[in-house]
Parts: C-alpha cells; structure tokens; sequence
C-alpha cells in the first residue's frame, strides 16, 4: 500500500491521463448499458413487466402476439383447465389528441383490466369502461392529461384519457390499455365484420404444472403453442438485433478498457524494472510486490467507478424522459464490479513480469 | 564456530556454456569479522559481481558454504533468501539505486515496511541516521532534487536500516568524483566502526583502499590477500 500510494501521489499527471480515460470509459459502458436497458424496456417492458410468464399463441405466429389468433371458444378451454389465464392483444395504431392533427404511434393493450395482467396506476383510475383508455406516462410529454380524448386514426373511435401507468411500452411505441369489448368495437369497425378474434392468452402458470399445460394445449387446440414469456419477448420485432448489437458493443468496450489498463500498466512496469529489481534485491517479497501494482489498479479504477458513475447519473437526471435510458441501481453496482475485476485481471500481466525481474540486475546494472 | 559476520568455504561457481563448464569462481575462502571493511578488486570480468551476487544471498555458489552471521544460506531457498537479504544485509548499489517516488525519509522507512514492520521507532531510527550522515535538512525531498554524494550517503543510510550484520558495497564511488567519491567511502567506514558492522566494498577505485582494512583481489576466479591495512 505504502509503495502504491506514494508512487500515485509522486506521478499525479502520469496516473490522471490513465485515469481521465478510465472514467471516460466507464461512463460510456455504463451509458451503454443504460441505453440498452431503455431500449429494451422500449420494445418489451409490457411484457417483461407483466405477471405473465406463458404464452399460448398460434403456431404459425412466429412467436408474435400481433401475429396471432385465437377464438374464444380456444380461450374457454385453457380457462377451464388454467385458472390464472386471460386474453391479451396487442394492436399497433396511430391516434391524434382530439382537436389537433399530430399523428402519435401507440400500441394497445386490449386485456380484461380486472385480470392480473393490469399494470399500477400511477395517476387516475384503474377502472376501465368501454373507450376509455389508460396511456403509459411517456405520453404526459406529448401533453396528453387526464380526461382529455383520443382519436384512433384508422376507425375516428374516440377514447377518453381516465390513467396514467408507467413503464408499459412494446415495440418503441407507448401502450394504452383498452378493455377486451373496446378492443372488439375497434376491430369490428376497422374490418367490417361481425365476428372478431383475440390473439392470445396469457397465463400465470406455476413452473412445476408446465408440462402438463403443454400436453394440454396439444391436445385439445388444434395449431396453439405455448411458450415461455422470455421466448415471446425475445421476438419481438427488432429487439434481438438491437440488443445483441448493443451487447457487443460493451463487451467490446470491457474488452477495450481491460487492454487500455493492461498495456498501460505493463509499459509502466517495463519502465520501473531497475526499480523492481532493486526492491527485490533489498529483499521484498513478491507479494508485496504483486499487492503494490494490485491497489495501484484498484486505487485508480474505484476513483474511475466513482467520477463515472456520477457523471453517468447526472447526465440521466438531464435527459428527458422519452429517451430510452433505464440504468437501475443494481444494474450500475454490476457494472462496475465487472469493470474493477477486469481492471484488476489486467494488472496479471504486469505481475509476471515483475515476477520475472532478477535481482542480481540490480547489482550487475544491466536491466 | 568463530563469530564471524562473513565466513565462505570453499565456494566455486561456475555456469553450463553448451557442452564446457564456465568456471567463474574457484575454491574461494573468505573471513570478514564483525567491524571490519574489506574492499575487494579486480579487473572487470574477473568475476567480482558473480562473487558479490553469492554472498549477497541473490545467487546461489554451485558447491561451498555461505554463512552470514550465524546463517548457513548455502542450502536455502528462495524465499528463506529473500528474509535474509531484508534482515541481514544492507545493499548499497553502483548508482544509488534509490526509489524515485520516495522522499528521502520515505527511503528509509521502506525497509522495516519490506518486513511489515513500519512503526513510530523505526520512523525515529530513520531520522536519526539521516541526522548522524548530515541529512536532516533534507529528509522532504524526492532523489531527483539531490546531488550525487547525497543520494550515496542516503543509500548508505538505508543499507544500515535494518541492522545489518554486513553492508555489500558494489562500486560505491562509480556515479562519483574523487572527492565525493572518497567521502562516501569515509562515511562506510565511519558507520561501520561506529555500529561494528562488517562491510564487503567491491571496486576499482585504488584512490579510496587506504580507508579499508583488508584489500583481497580476485582475478581469473581466485582470490588473493593484497593487503593489510592494520593489525586486527
């Protein structure tokens, strides 16, 4: 420690370059991160955040609610057998304010609102009547308020504003959450026809009665699958191609900041070589040695961590709210654990090399 | 046994040159008594740093006897090695060698620290070394605001840091002018006399072996006694 510090505190300029870059670093992994979570919750959170953890769906769907079908009668058969099971559509639209022309995307979320898969309320009621709509709260900005009244652009369908949720998004557009016989208006006045079908069911099922669902569905709905709410969320259009892309990027950037810290470290040591050898001669220990070049790491990486995460939280308090960026507490912790274990795994190769300087350098002068 | 600060029996070392065997050093035996300063001399190549790598415990001889103090070291490992140079020797390298991010206190401390052993005595012990080599004024400063003869004397200063039984020399005077060169020497002398430490100095500098009390030269692997300075 005493070795590690001095030195920190000697080279003040030297340490604050590496330490400038790494907290510039960390605040782009953790700004990465943040902005893969808001996009992800962008395309998904209706789902990650509802109770549902199974899906039956149309095996020609492609695993895509908005693709699929489903007749009541099918639903009347699930519910006998699962008790937590209700129906749940997804329908992408546009709708203008009344009284204005700006066209917003919205989805909805046409579910029995009495149902577990109905989210909290944060402003308004939860009790949904016929045309009346619960929008996500992204859409406060857009200046929707309570009581104010919705156009659906397709079908001129008016549906009055009664609450606010949070957090309910699917596809990068806002959800507003209808009840099953809005929803059916909806279609019958958009297709012309008298008789409509929902998409899916969604089910809260215990893991343990899984299989015997399955066996279940298979045997009495004739072309119905189920599958697993991961699975659903995972084909969501576009969300596996943004996420694997934003995935890569940090683990690129991990990867970039580990060689950053390992290179700098090493060309350090290869300077300090006489020194080592020196200290070796008058009988230091590896360990000591190895524990000196591991806090310099630890030192100037939690300093990083630090100033990064700062700025990252800061920088999250000032953007506004419908740019996706979701950087939860936990999420920030891990992070920059990962990064300090990787800074740490990085200085190994400093360590072999010094393990490697030979004392008797320090005497025959020839390094 | 005698009380000895350095006994050598018999030591000879020699490296694996492809298929031949590299003599470096042959039978050498060497007595250095508590309070005594030797300087060793010899050509370059002569061997000199081999033989100061041996009984400086960073080497080990390929057959004979080490003993420091009352440590046999000729069978030890590595590690056992390393406990004996933080404990038994003080070092004092060609050119200083001192850590450049360490304040001339700082260098002192270092070595009680080397054996987790840092406290407020050692801090005291430090200061009263730098005081006894003229130093005090300077114990705040960093090696780089330092001449040449102050960096040595502080060198000096650490070599004596953890008591050694003996304090190894190699070319003191190397980084140095006559003068300075020849107070560094005076100052060995002086501290070991003082502390009755026995001091090994190799070098080349035939100006300073009349501050020395026994003058043994080395070449082609074989030590002889040149010269005895006084009656011991």
């Amino acid at each position: 420690m005493f070795l590690a510090f001095k030195e920190l505190k000697k080279n003040k300029s030297k340490f604050s370059l590496i330490l400038m870059i790494l907290i510039l670093i960390i605040f782009l992994v953790l700004f990465l991160a943040g902005l893969t979570k808001g996009l992800a919750a962008a395309t998904g959170a209706a789902l990650e955040n509802s109770e549902a953890n199974y899906y039956i769906l149309d095996e020609s769907s492609d695993k895509l609610i908005t693709r699929s079908n489903i007749s009541k009668e099918d639903f009347e058969i699930i519910s006998d057998f699962a008790k937590d099971s209700t129906i749940v559509n997804l329908q992408m639209s546009n709708v203008t304010k009344e009284g204005e022309d700006k066209k917003i995307n919205l989805t909805y979320y046409a579910i029995d609102p009495n149902n577990f898969l109905m989210p909290e309320v944060i402003e308004g009621s939860n009790d949904l009547h016929n045309n009346e709509i619960i929008l996500d709260n992204s859409l406060t900005e857009e200046g929707f308020k309570l009581g104010d009244v919705l156009i659906d652009a397709s079908t001129d369908l008016k549906f009055t504003i009664v609450g606010f949720t949070e957090n309910q998004m699917y596809g990068h557009t806002s959800i507003g959450i209808i009840n099953l016989d809005t929803y059916e208006n909806l279609l019958k006045t958009a297709t012309g026809r008298n008789e409509v079908n929902f998409q899916s069911i969604a089910l809260k099922v215990d893991e343990n009665d899984v299989s015997k669902l399955e066996e279940y569905v298979n045997k009495n709905l004739d072309g119905k699958a189920l599958y697993s709410s991961s699975d659903i969320i995972k084909n969501i259009p576009g969300r596996m191609a943004e996420q694997s892309t934003l995935i890569m990027m940090l683990a690129f950037l991990f990867v970039i900041s580990a060689m950053i810290l390992a290179v700098f470290f090493y060309i350090t040591t290869m300077q300090k070589i006489p020194q080592f050898g020196v200290l070796k001669a008058l009988g230091a220990k590896m360990s000591t040695l190895s524990k000196s070049l591991i806090y310099q790491v630890s030192i100037l990486s939690l300093i990083a961590i630090f100033i990064g995460n700062v700025l990252t939280f800061i920088s999250a308090s000032l953007l506004p709210a419908s740019m996706p960026f979701v950087l939860s507490f936990k999420d920030a912790v891990m992070v920059s654990l990962l990064f300090l274990m990787i800074s740490i795994l990085s200085s190994l190769f400093s360590i072999k090399k010094v393990s490697k300087v030979d004392a008797i350098s320090a005497i025959e002068g020839n390094y | 046994m005698k009380d000895l600060a350095l006994q050598l029996k018999n030591i000879t070392k020699s490296y694996i040159d492809g298929e031949s065997e590299n003599i470096v050093l042959k039978n050498i035996n060497l007595e250095v008594e508590h309070g005594e300063f030797v300087a060793i001399v010899g050509p370059s190549g002569s061997g000199k740093s081999t033989f100061l790598s041996i009984y400086g415990a960073l080497l080990s001889a390929t057959s004979g006897q080490v003993i420091i103090g009352k440590n046999d070291i000729s069978k030890m490992r590595k590690k056992e090695l390393e406990d004996i140079r933080r404990n038994q020797i003080g070092f004092v390298f060609q050119s200083h060698q001192l850590i450049p991010y360490l304040t001339v206190l700082e260098q002192l401390k270092l070595i009680p620290l080397l054996s987790g052993k840092g406290d407020k005595d050692s801090e005291n012990y430090a200061k009263s070394l730098l005081e006894e080599f003229g130093l005090s004024h300077r114990i705040n400063y960093y090696p780089e605001k330092l001449s040449g003869g102050e960096k040595q004397r502080v060198a000096i200063a650490r070599s004596l840091m953890n008591k050694p039984d003996i304090i190894l020399a190699d070319e003191p005077t190397a980084s140095l002018d006559g003068p300075r060169g020849r107070e560094v020497v005076q100052t060995i002398r002086d501290e070991i006399k003082k502390y009755n430490k026995a001091a090994l100095m190799v070098t080349h500098d035939e100006r300073v072996l009349d501050l020395v009390d026994t003058i043994y030269r080395i070449e082609n692997g074989n030590i002889t006694l040149e010269k005895r300075n006084i009656a011991i």
